[in-house]
């Protein structure tokens, strides 16, 4: 409803899942840099390892966001369609670009690995914000009408 | 987990969240597209408010149900709506898998 008292349970609930997504992708890093020092695998794996954990980490994150996306209580049905519109379209762009970035870093050649990552998260940044400003115009455009 | 899978496992509420893709709808005008009774509904709209893949937020004199589907929920509402799960389910009069007909609720009239 609209003073929702388990709004600050949602946040403390949404906190502490980004510090666990946090927490495990250091965790991940550092055990990754230790089997290195240790001499078990080489720099070129632990580089790559370190992207898709992060890519998935981030993968994970995208997944939870339309679920966190939401704030205050809306203010009209437009604003909330605008919201929810907005919480998809982010939320399955930023977990599909993660999911891609993670399987360039685990499969693609070397020389190609580092370009075609940045152009995969630059597109999906491109993708929202292009949508976010549609979205925007639209619904302004309707509200004139 | 096992809130959502037993909220997409019914037709009924599959339909609702399909409804709510296109735009957040107040608790009428989603009643308005099922043969059932407004309690009725309001179990199904208890049974997906407590898997917490919708939120009601009251916008002036009206409670708006919204989505709330992670992109994982949504995929798997997209591949239970595909292969039409639960869809030949036993129906009782409240629906179907696992809602009790209530005994009373005012949700009906929340608008």
């Amino acid at each position: 409803m609209n003073d929702n008292p388990n709004a600050t349970a949602n946040a403390k609930k949404h906190i502490l899942f980004s510090l666990k997504l946090a927490a495990a992708m250091i965790g991940a890093g550092l055990l990754l840099s230790l089997a290195r020092k240790q001499g078990w695998v080489d720099g070129e794996l632990v580089q790559r390892a370190i992207g898709v954990v992060i890519g998935l980490g981030l993968a994970a994150y995208g997944n939870a966001m339309p679920k966190m996306l939401y704030g205050p209580p809306s203010l009209s049905i437009q604003h909330a369609t605008l919201a929810q519109a907005l919480a998809r379209v982010s939320g399955w762009t930023m977990t599909l670009a993660f999911l891609a970035w993670a399987a360039l870093w685990a499969f693609a050649p070397q020389d190609l690995l580092v370009f075609a990552s940045l152009a995969v998260v630059g597109a999906s940044s491109a993708i929202i914000l292009g949508y976010t400003v549609w979205k925007y115009i639209a619904c302004r455009t309707s509200r004139s009408d | 987990m096992n809130t959502v899978f037993k909220a997409l496992a019914d037709p009924t509420r599959r339909k609702v969240l399909e409804l709510l893709r296109q735009r957040p709808m107040t608790a009428g005008e989603l009643s308005d597209h099922f043969p059932v009774s407004r309690p009725t509904m309001s179990a199904h709209f208890a049974v997906l408010r407590e898997a917490d893949l919708i939120e009601a937020n009251k916008i002036g004199t009206s409670v708006i149900y919204q989505l709330k589907l992670s992109v994982l929920e949504d995929a798997l509402l997209g591949f239970s709506q595909l292969f039409g799960i639960g869809a030949g389910a036993k129906r009782t009069p409240a629906g179907s898998a696992g809602v009790a007909e209530p005994k009373e609720t005012g949700e009906g009239g929340d608008e």
